[in-house]
């Protein structure tokens, strides 16, 4: 067997699901130091999910992650989109977990885009496709955010959801870094989505340009997305 | 011909940003180990990883640094990787070279990163794993040590790493490919006496006899730490104070090996404020007991009474 092939025949093994064979003990403890430090960068990069998520199939539920999600690196941040992902694909979530974990990964973003230089300048006066900005993100919650979030941080019981659409923005340029959309913007937004925001009303899309919220695409241009 | 470590003395490898635990112990050092990723962000596009130094991270760092050596300790390079050793890695390795130098830079022998089941494919193992001990690992990693060796003007070294996977292909045992790969490369050793007294008790060897054949004229840094038992294994984990059995460990090497630029004492962040001040300040004493053996030290003295 090549170095090459025994590298990815032991990487398999360490990476197992959870109901592979359990091989020999060495082997399961380097299985369980792997999960455990996946279960680590979670801790640290989703803090208030990790709290959040309900005590009764906690345990069940990470594990399934692992067994579904492959980690891919070292650094937390990926572990941390990776389970917010997972989250907002369960059938059943448990209730704003999923929210709260989008919440924590949009703040990530918006810190990164600066470290990565790519929260785009925003050109107001170019003329072009209005799209939301690299570190920006459109947090959706069925409750208030601020009673989930501070429910979450002090170990509370989380809120009932309600009938209410709630929403954060999130974005290297916003002041605190969120803050709920106006009625404008959210229609604004909408239209972004759909690709459809020439409509728009230019008072809300210069704030939302100002705040690193939206970028403006002019096709091959240079610098653009 | 390789680099001559400058004789640092004791260091701290800690990530803990907790001011009045630096405030404590920062007077005491000689040293502060720094691991480069710690301070970064990482973005994947496609196969490629692209490391950047976070807003204030590394400036905060060479600020609690200030007046002190550094040395860097890497833990993303993944050496021995049959897919290829991460590059980002050595990007921002260059980075912090520039902002400051160091005195030498150690990385793990071992590997992160695997080739996957399609071409060009890459696996993450989450978690570091050893090298077997053949010709075809040895052959990988010391061009690339010694690669190394050669891009900066000071010592490259590698770690010995912890492992709990019963039978490592490969002729030859730990020391001894420790011991061909500082020849073949040119590198030196970084080594982690809990690490390898980890590896003697839940494999079975006499580390001391084991010590006895490691090339020690090799050894520029050693690592201290101290860990759990679980399940029957000695776990590396970096938890807190550093066994007795470590420090005669250390005792013993320290009066052998005649290039020894600094001992380390590796703790995680959230254990260095279980252990507080004191407790570091007892572990770091301890340390500077054990540099005190060094035969260049005995020198010292006789020069001194003279």
């Amino acid at each position: 067997m090549s170095l090459a092939e025994w590298q990815r025949d032991l990487v398999a093994r360490v990476t197992a699901p959870s109901g592979a064979p359990p091989g020999p003990a060495g082997l399961a403890l380097t299985r369980m130091l792997q999960r455990n430090w996946r279960y680590t960068r979670l801790t640290h990069a989703l803090p208030l999910t990790m709290l959040a998520l309900p005590a009764a199939g906690r345990d069940e539920l990470l594990a399934d992650y692992c067994d579904v999600c492959p980690c891919v690196s070292f650094f937390p941040v990926h572990e941390a989109r990776s389970f917010a992902g997972y989250l907002a694909r369960l059938p059943t979530p448990p209730p704003h977990v999923a929210s709260i974990a989008a919440m924590e990964v949009a703040l990530i973003d918006a810190f990164e885009a600066d470290v990565f230089d790519d929260a785009a300048t925003p050109r107001p006066d170019a003329r072009g496709t209005l799209r939301l900005a690299r570190g920006a993100s459109r947090v959706r919650f069925s409750a208030a955010p601020e009673q989930v979030l501070g429910a979450a941080l002090a170990g509370r019981a989380l809120p009932r959801t309600d009938a209410t659409d709630h929403e954060l923005l999130v974005a290297p340029g916003i002041a605190g870094l969120a803050r709920p959309p106006t009625a404008e913007e959210r229609r604004l937004l909408d239209a972004c989505e759909r690709g459809c925001a020439d409509e728009l009303e230019a008072s809300a899309a210069a704030s939302l340009l100002g705040e690193r919220v939206l970028v403006r695409v002019v096709q091959g241009a240079p610098g653009d997305e | 011909m390789r680099p001559t470590p400058p004789a640092l003395g004791v260091g701290l490898s800690c990530a803990s940003d907790e001011p009045a635990l630096w405030e404590a112990v920062a007077g005491h050092l000689d040293y502060v180990e720094v691991t480069p990723e710690h301070l970064c962000r990482e973005r994947i596009v496609g196969a490629r990883r692209h490391m950047r130094y976070a807003p204030d991270a590394l400036a905060a760092t060479l600020a609690r640094c200030e007046g002190l050596p550094i040395v860097v300790h890497g833990v993303e390079l993944s050496i021995g990787s049959a897919c290829g050793w991460n590059a980002a890695y050595i990007d921002i390795l260059d980075q912090l070279w520039s902002a400051r130098p160091f005195a030498w830079h150690s990385e793990h022998l071992g590997f992160l990163l695997a080739p996957g089941d399609a071409p060009g494919e890459v696996r993450y193992a989450g978690v570091p794993l050893p090298l077997p001990t053949t010709d075809e690992a040895l052959d990988l990693v010391a061009p690339r040590a010694a690669a190394l060796v050669q891009r900066y003007p000071v010592p490259f070294l590698l770690e010995n790493g912890v492992h709990y996977l019963p039978h490592l292909p490969g002729a030859r045992d730990e020391v001894e490919f420790l011991n061909a790969l500082t020849e073949r490369s040119g590198c030196d050793l970084l080594l982690d006496l809990f690490n390898f007294h980890c590896n003697a008790q839940n494999h079975g060897f006499d580390a001391l006899e084991a010590l006895s054949r490691l090339r020690l004229d090799r050894v520029v840094e050693i690592h201290v730490a101290g860990g759990v038992t679980h399940d029957g294994y000695l776990l590396d984990a970096h938890s807190g104070a550093v066994p007795a059995a470590v420090w005669s460990l250390v005792d013993h090497v320290v009066a052998r090996a005649p290039r020894l630029a600094g001992i380390t004492f590796e703790i995680l962040d959230g254990a260095a404020e279980r252990l507080g001040a004191a407790g570091m300040l007892e572990q770091i004493a301890r340390a500077r007991e054990s540099w005190r053996l060094r035969p260049a030290a005995a020198q010292e003295v006789v020069r001194v009474a003279c």
